[in-house]
């Protein structure tokens, strides 16, 4: 009898065909599909039939949306503003947690050292426009240059050496290179404030009623980070997703010893990251000189934020970092005119209400991590199950949850 | 009577050193016995500074030049002096510590070791910034001033020999610690905490209760936190917010790491070894020229982070390796 070529397999061994006993299923690897349907088992009021990720997503934005409708209910079209500045802080954040998460997913490893790196390429770029003056853009270039290679020095003199040793230690080493990089930064520049040597701009208007500016935006300190951050969103996820040396990092990411099993050099890759990373940070550097100011210290308090950016969307994951780094930038933003209101003397009256943006973002931070130990965006496979549920009624079999 | 210059000046290294010491002890208990990287020590021992600050100060009102703090000397003034209210506002900052600690560890606890970091890191932060914001309560950056020492009524007027008594007591207290730590390090409770460290699953395995022990072992770390808080405030004399920056937790980090984490003489020798480094290192600037003396501090800071990597490096057991106990095997 003869067969169709289609029903024949390799040297006319015959091929399994589909029936209903043995339904069709495609190679699992070869298109993974991107949303696929799972069924919630156990269902509840809570179980909308969607992968976990794309639920805490959904509700994410579904909140934030909320939110912002609420508040625009009772300040007006004002709030806006907030919602502009936060878009602007958490590209700024966005870069930096990009470059940080990205170590984590190669090294394993809470990178403290991170803000300090901030700070060196804010500093290398000073130095450059503030001291030499020469342009900004020579500055940029020079931080990246500086900073990438920081990240390079780091990792040959300190974490390839504690690598064997595990997480805690690279992560007490990173702590004291943060403190060694401030100091010395403080020995080289002073303990005084400075600005970079750029032209003053005043602010476009976007929204003007009845001859009063109510949305504007600056082009240097808010277009450009935009601009820059999602410049380099595009510059990651090409990167990742269509070169060699991308999806080397992903698989060293993934599991180092099966990537050198399958013949990439992951000290290489691990090298590149590591000036990748310090690229990144670099250009978060410069955007934070030029949006906050150049002081001692900005890149510690901001790497809190950055945490709090990578941890939201999960560690180790690039895209998360990216969205948890404009929540943390809107929610802080956004959180000023809550505050604001919790300082009237007739609500509770707290003093220098402003102060407390920070708390805003550490709160979403904790509540993530209460809820989604592993970030919304947390480096598992599509469409599996990310976290624990909810609401637990019963306690789960020993071996069950995790 | 008058004391010798040379033993006041020892005794006014003795006493910051021997607060270093409790914190490091401390910081032994979560980091050395159980493994919990607490990055909020600073916010421990801020919360006891503050609190014995406030009970051992009088109310003062907000003023143009000074915001004013809340203070309850005037509770106890009529009735005892200031050694007894000092006892009792350690007594306080601890409880107070040991209370928040209990708070922020319920929802925490659970973490794994880098977000447990990130995530005391932040609560740091956001003690911090209460400090520094709520000015009626804690007179913002300016701080809170003349905080009284133990001994201001019973040697009135002789701050050489009350330095001499409250290294005495600092010195006194730190013994009874030191005992105290070693005793319960030592008994089965610290063998559980050093299991936990090793291996959390395997002591789980156990029977015992992993979650309870490290709360335990963190809450108890924070009390003693919060009492050197209240040592620390009496001994400054005035308080900022900026004295507990997150370098202060690093600080401490540094020498539990160089005297050895784990063991618990080995981390009171790593404090009062660190202690001295930086006391050397602060009175050679005057032999330095002005130009490179007014860069020492950020020297200095940049050496406590050499040392730490430099630790890690080669040397991650520290001066004195933790003791490796072995136990007799159990037979019927």
């Amino acid at each position: 009898m003869r067969r169709s070529a289609t029903e024949e397999g390799f040297h006319g061994a015959p091929k399994r065909l589909p029936s209903a006993a043995t339904p069709f299923e495609p190679h699992p690897n070869k298109y993974p599909p991107r949303l696929h349907l799972v069924p919630y088992e156990g269902g509840g009021a809570l179980a909308f039939r969607l992968p976990l990720r794309y639920r805490d997503i959904a509700i994410v934005f579904g909140i934030l949306i909320a939110s912002i409708a609420l508040l625009w209910q009772i300040w007006g079209v004002s709030i806006l503003q907030f919602l502009i500045n936060g878009i602007v802080v958490g590209s700024i954040y966005v870069v930096g947690a990009t470059g940080l998460t990205l170590i984590y997913g190669i090294r394993k490893f809470a990178n403290f050292a991170h803000g300090e790196m901030m700070s060196f390429g804010t500093y290398t770029a000073y130095f450059i426009n503030g001291i030499l003056f020469y342009s900004l853009g020579w500055g940029t270039v020079f931080a990246i240059v500086a900073t990438a290679a920081l990240g390079l020095l780091m990792e040959f003199l300190v974490f390839r050496r504690l690598a064997p040793r595990g997480a805690v230690s690279m992560m007490v080493a990173s702590i004291g290179i943060a403190i060694v990089i401030s100091g010395f930064l403080n020995a080289a520049f002073g303990t005084s404030i400075h600005q970079y040597d750029v032209i003053n701009v005043p602010n476009t208007p976007i929204l003007i009623i009845g001859g009063v500016v109510v949305l504007s935006i600056n082009p240097i300190r808010g277009i450009l980070p935009v601009v820059v951050g999602v410049a380099m969103m595009v510059f990651l996820h090409t990167l990742l997703s269509r070169t060699t040396t991308g999806k080397a990092m992903r698989a060293t990411a993934d599991n180092p010893d099966l990537a050198r099993a399958s013949g990439i050099r992951t000290q290489r890759i691990i090298y590149f990251t590591w000036g990748l990373s310090g690229t990144l940070a670099g250009v978060a550097g410069v955007l934070l000189g030029l949006f906050i100011d150049i002081r001692p210290g900005l890149g510690f308090s901001v790497l809190l934020f950055v945490f709090a950016a990578v941890i939201i969307g999960g560690l180790g994951s690039p895209y998360g970092a990216m969205f948890g780094g404009f929540i943390v930038g809107i929610a802080q933003e956004m959180a000023a005119a809550v505050l604001a209101w919790l300082g009237d003397p007739e609500v509770i009256g707290l003093e220098q209400p402003l102060a407390y943006r920070p708390v805003a973002a550490f709160l979403i931070m904790i509540i993530v991590l209460l809820l989604r130990p592993g970030g919304l965006l947390g480096p598992t496979p599509s469409g599996e199950r990310t976290g624990r549920r909810w609401f637990r009624f019963r306690k789960p079999a020993l071996g069950a949850d995790e | 009577m008058s004391v010798p210059a040379p033993i006041v000046d020892f005794v006014n290294f003795l006493i910051p050193a021997g607060i270093f010491a409790m914190l490091a002890l401390a910081l032994n208990i979560q980091w050395g016995h159980t493994g919990l990287f607490n990055a909020g020590v600073a916010a421990f021992l801020a919360i006891g500074a503050y609190m014995a600050a406030i009970y051992l100060t009088p109310y003062v009102a907000p003023s143009i030049v000074y915001p004013g703090h809340w203070g309850y000397a005037q509770v106890w003034q009529p009735w005892f002096g200031t050694a007894v209210a000092f006892v009792i506002a350690v007594l306080l900052s601890t409880l107070l510590a040991a209370f928040v600690g209990l708070l922020i560890a319920l929802p925490i606890l659970r973490l794994r070791t880098d977000y447990f970091a990130i995530a005391t890191l932040a609560l740091a932060e956001i003690i911090r910034l209460i400090l520094t914001n709520a000015q009626t309560a804690t007179a913002g950056t300016i701080g809170i001033l003349r905080i009284p020492g133990p001994f201001d009524t019973l040697l009135p007027g002789d701050p050489d020999l009350q330095a001499v008594a409250y290294a005495t007591l600092v010195i006194a207290s730190l013994i009874v610690m030191f005992w105290l730590v070693q005793y319960v390090t030592r008994a089965p409770w610290g063998r559980v905490l050093r299991g936990i460290r090793e291996d959390e699953e395997a002591t789980l395995a156990l029977g015992k209760n992993v979650f309870s022990f490290r709360t335990q072992a963190f809450v108890f770390g924070c009390a003693l936190m919060g009492a050197a808080g209240g040592f620390l405030a009496s001994h400054l004399g005035s308080i900022t917010p900026d004295n507990f920056n997150p370098l202060a937790t690093f600080a401490i980090y540094v020498m539990v790491i160089l005297g050895g984490s784990g063991n618990n003489f080995g981390v009171i020798f790593g404090a009062f070894l660190y202690y001295s480094l930086d006391w050397v290192s602060v009175r050679i600037d005057d032999y330095f020229p002005p130009a490179l003396a007014e860069k020492m501090p950020a020297i200095r800071f940049a050496a406590i982070g050499v040392i730490l990597v430099a630790l890690i490096l080669f040397r991650p057991e520290g001066i004195f390796k933790e003791k490796k106990r072995t136990y007799p095997a159990v037979t019927k």
